[in-house]
């Protein structure tokens, strides 16, 4: 894990640098307020050693940056300080840092109270990363595509670059869970995430939308390349043939895929992908469909599209 | 409570850390040790300035160090001096200068010529 010891005096700095060493972490150095919030907001560190006095921007400044930062908020700090003032250790708390030590600081202590607040990060990473996970298929869930989207419709905005969105719906998926079960139709739905997570790039995130839709975001890809990976998802879930009693699960599934040129919104992204989704449903099912404007005034509502 | 307006700390001629046989404190105590005699020189510039508060800093600073260097005789001078400092007792501050400036002294000593020398 990554560790930043923010301090303007370079002495403090070595020593405690020194003293984290054996506790196998990774540690950074930023001397000074200004740069402890460069170097914070570049490298994303799983915990701040934040020294209160600092002549450039004292460490409360720093700490209540990083605190009003959606993206660093969660960041735990420890405030190293040489005040023996309650007031200053008491404000640095309220302020939201999880611990304070006091300087010159005990070898043992300081690396326990690091351990301490690491252990505890990395609860509350898990925990965070479970809340965005669908807990059937272990791919994202919607929130989680939600929250992605926006990043990359702006990221995607800025650097004037192209992102595409494929939707996946698997085909008479009611007919599965009837016929041989809810059980069994969970499996099928593990069988789709197993296809998307084997096709996708590393770059692309794929999620469960709902029921038994499915979508993936590709940064940096536009429609044509979106549909050659749904071409390779749908022969995969083709090809599947799940053991369910004494008889074999077949499915199929169908595409819909749209791109992020010439659009203002990344809503309309998702009704393009959506409205070729129901395309494809629409003209017989297990296939791919990408987004053209003459679908744009074909959509129904979603209940018609399984 | 620290009885901060006390002169009574004492002196040794060679000082060595307490933290002498870690290795990884060991290998940066110079550090510590080099970064001293600019500190204290610019605290006689301060002092001679009548510049309470860069006194007191540095002082601060220097007591946040010093333990941590395995050296708490140096971090308790630089408290009373950063006490007597914000007092703007100039008398009490100037006699804890020389203190700290001597046990910085014995600390350089101990490091360069361990003991015996």
């Amino acid at each position: 894990m990554k560790v930043l010891i923010v301090d303007d005096s370079p002495v403090t700095l070595a020593l405690a640098q020194a003293r984290l060493r054996d506790e196998n972490l990774d540690v950074l150095c930023a001397q000074g307020g200004v740069e402890g919030l460069e170097k914070t907001r570049k490298e994303h560190p799983d915990l701040i050693l934040l020294d209160l006095k600092m002549p450039d921007l004292s460490g409360y400044e720093v700490c209540e940056r990083i605190k009003s930062d959606p993206e660093l908020g969660s960041i735990p700090i420890i405030f190293l300080t040489a005040s023996d003032s309650v007031e200053d250790k008491v404000k640095g708390l309220d302020m939201g840092a999880v611990d304070y030590v006091a300087k010159p600081f005990d070898p043992v202590e300081l690396s326990a109270r690091v351990r301490a607040a690491l252990r505890v990060k990395r609860l509350q990473d898990l925990l965070n990363l479970r809340a965005q996970l669908d807990p059937l298929t272990e791919l994202w869930n919607r929130q989680a595509m939600e929250t992605r989207l926006r990043q990359e419709w702006a990221r995607t905005s800025r650097h004037e670059e192209v992102l595409a969105f494929l939707m996946m719906d698997v085909d008479h998926f009611k007919k599965v869970n009837d016929t041989y079960g809810h059980p069994a139709g969970d499996r099928v739905l593990c069988a789709m995430a197993h296809v998307l997570t084997v096709q996708c790039r590393e770059s692309d995130l794929a999620c469960r939308y709902g029921g038994e839709e499915f979508a993936v975001i590709l940064p940096g890809a536009d429609s044509h390349e979106a549909a050659h990976l749904a071409e390779r998802c749908r022969e995969d879930v083709e090809q599947l043939a799940l053991p369910a009693q004494d008889r074999v699960i077949r499915v199929t599934a169908s595409f819909g895929v749209a791109d992020s040129k010439d659009l203002v919104s990344r809503d309309d992204l998702l009704h393009h992908a959506d409205a070729a989704l129901y395309r494809a449903k629409r003209e017989g099912r297990n296939r791919v469909i990408v987004w053209e404007p003459y679908i744009a005034d074909t959509t129904v509502p979603r209940e018609v599209t399984s | 409570m620290t009885d901060t307006n006390n002169t009574d700390i004492e002196i040794p001629d060679v000082l060595f850390s307490e933290y002498e046989s870690i290795p990884t404190i060991a290998g940066i105590l110079h550090v510590f040790l080099d970064s001293l005699p600019d500190m204290v020189e610019t605290m006689h510039a301060a002092m001679d300035g009548g510049d309470s508060e860069t006194l007191a800093s540095l002082a601060h600073q220097i007591k946040g160090a010093g333990g941590g260097y395995g050296y708490p005789s140096i971090t308790e001078a630089a408290l009373k001096l950063e006490h007597s400092a914000k007092e703007s007792d100039w008398e009490l501050a100037r006699l804890h200068l020389v203190q700290l400036e001597l046990l910085c002294v014995s600390a350089y000593r101990g490091k360069h010529a361990p003991a015996g020398g």
